[in-house]
């Protein structure tokens, strides 16, 4: 397919995807388990600053 | 929260490209993120150098921020490494999208985001083999790609939010392309140049 003049060329399916992880079922299972403590950590931060942002909102 | 899916969601391809905000739906949620990943154990999660900047942009919280990064270095994900020549071709995928969406009437309303415009792009240039996840359908238009399945999410109050797993459609691409290709010969001819 000819590109449009002075214009940028369409670049389809030239693109290559490499190092793709493969995981046992076993190191699944504990990337599922190390993300759960990740996100569960984080929901912990994010609970403290919300009332820690909402307590500072009521004290203005 | 739950998931819901078509009963096509298992006829997903084999990589996709997770958009920023269904990332954060799976970092808000354990028990989400658990049941995502078992459901679509044999699928191959990818993380663009753009939605890895916004997941973790304006994050003021040290501790917060080490815990984004770690979540992102989970081996359920693959990023891109950064590469000039591949964000050449990128950026240009990006600029005939656009053309294309500005044609159609597609940013009409509300400009299809930059990031978007860029996920769209390496879709297209990774096609056909990638398909992306996003809350955000309309930035990646019938024009040009196809919705291969619909993942709905129980929020916490109740209500439901979809997302769209789409691929981008070369022959839908390619209709469009012509088109502005013989708007683009008519303005030459008849601005005579």
């Amino acid at each position: 397919m000819s590109s449009l003049p002075n214009n940028p060329k369409p670049h389809i399916g030239e693109g290559i995807i490499k190092n793709v992880p493969i995981l046992s079922p076993k190191e699944r299972e504990k990337a599922i388990e190390e993300m759960t403590k990740i996100i569960r950590e984080s929901n912990k931060i994010v609970a403290k600053y919300s009332a820690v942002h909402h307590e500072n909102l009521h004290d203005e | 929260m739950k998931i819901f899916t078509t009963n096509n969601a298992t006829a997903i391809g084999t990589y996709l490209l997770i958009d920023n905000d269904f990332l954060s739906e799976l970092f808000r949620d354990s028990e989400l993120a658990k049941e995502f990943f078992s459901l679509f154990n044999k699928n191959t999660f990818l993380i663009d150098p753009l939605t890895e900047f916004e997941f973790l942009r304006d994050v003021f919280v040290p501790r917060h921020r080490r815990l984004k990064k770690a979540f992102l270095t989970q081996p359920f994900f693959l990023s891109f490494p950064h590469n000039q020549e591949i964000f050449m071709q990128l950026a240009e995928n990006a600029m005939l999208l656009s053309l294309i969406y500005s044609h159609k009437g597609h940013n009409k309303n509300t400009k299809i985001s930059l990031v978007d415009l860029f996920l769209g792009s390496r879709c297209m240039l990774n096609a056909p083999s990638m398909q992306i996840i996003t809350g955000n359908k309309k930035d990646f238009p019938t024009s040009v790609y196809d919705i291969v399945s619909i993942i709905n999410i129980e929020q916490n109050d109740g209500s439901i939010k979809p997302y769209s797993i789409v691929q981008f459609n070369k022959q839908k691409f390619n209709a469009c392309y012509k088109e502005i290709q013989k708007m683009e010969e008519k303005y030459e001819k008849s601005s005579g140049q």
